[in-house]
């Protein structure tokens, strides 16, 4: 018998069971506290970014904004102006994370430059 | 006057953890903590990044908290002749 769906249940082929839909209640990923916010600086020095004094703990989003003239470049440590991938002068960069794994990110670029971080968690 | 305490730990070849500890000078009340890492060589060169970028930047963020922080390469003005 195909999989079909009958008085709310789903039916399981694979068991022949009619079992209940999973339903999704809520979302991780929607604002439950307000974000933070920071104005940093890259370097010509890789180093990790975020918002605020340190990386914010269960982050599911984080916006990086290149407030200055030149490319900046992020990626993983170690990550280099001649490898990294670039974020434009006026372009903001979207990071969606597993809020269950830290996962830091490194910004490097070719001057000094200014930008604007905000993280959400 | 807040006072500041960076520490450095080797985490990879060329990765190093940044922390640093704002602490009051009279009560020795932590205000505030930071880290970071930083991809460099050398201990040195870790305490530079600190000490040049991102103890700045934390001061210019958290101005209330450590606005009164003085960096290591900063001298206080306290007064005197001004030139014309």
């Amino acid at each position: 018998m195909a999989d079909d769906i009958r008085n709310g249940k789903y039916y399981d082929a694979t068991t022949g069971l009619w079992k209940d839909p999973v339903v999704v209640v809520g979302d991780k990923f929607a604002i439950k506290s307000a974000p933070v916010n920071g104005a940093k600086t890259v370097t010509t020095t890789a180093a990790e970014v975020f918002a605020g004094a340190a990386r914010l703990s269960a982050r599911y989003l984080m916006l990086i904004y290149n407030d200055g003239t030149t490319p900046i470049y992020r990626g993983g440590s170690g990550v280099t102006a001649a490898t990294g991938f670039p974020i434009q002068p006026g372009d903001v960069a979207v990071l969606k994370f597993d809020p269950a794994v830290a996962t830091p990110i490194y910004l490097i670029g070719t001057v000094s430059t200014s930008i604007r971080v905000e993280e959400w968690a | 006057m807040i006072i500041s305490n960076v520490t450095c730990t080797l985490t990879n070849e060329y990765e190093f953890a940044v922390a640093v500890v704002f602490t009051e000078d009279t009560t020795n009340e932590v205000v505030m903590t930071g880290e970071t890492s930083v991809c460099v060589e050398t201990e040195e060169e870790a305490i530079a990044y600190a000490n040049d970028v991102f103890l700045p930047d934390l001061r210019a963020n958290f101005t209330r908290k450590i606005g009164s922080l003085v960096l290591p390469w900063e001298t206080s003005f306290d007064g005197g002749e001004q030139s014309a």
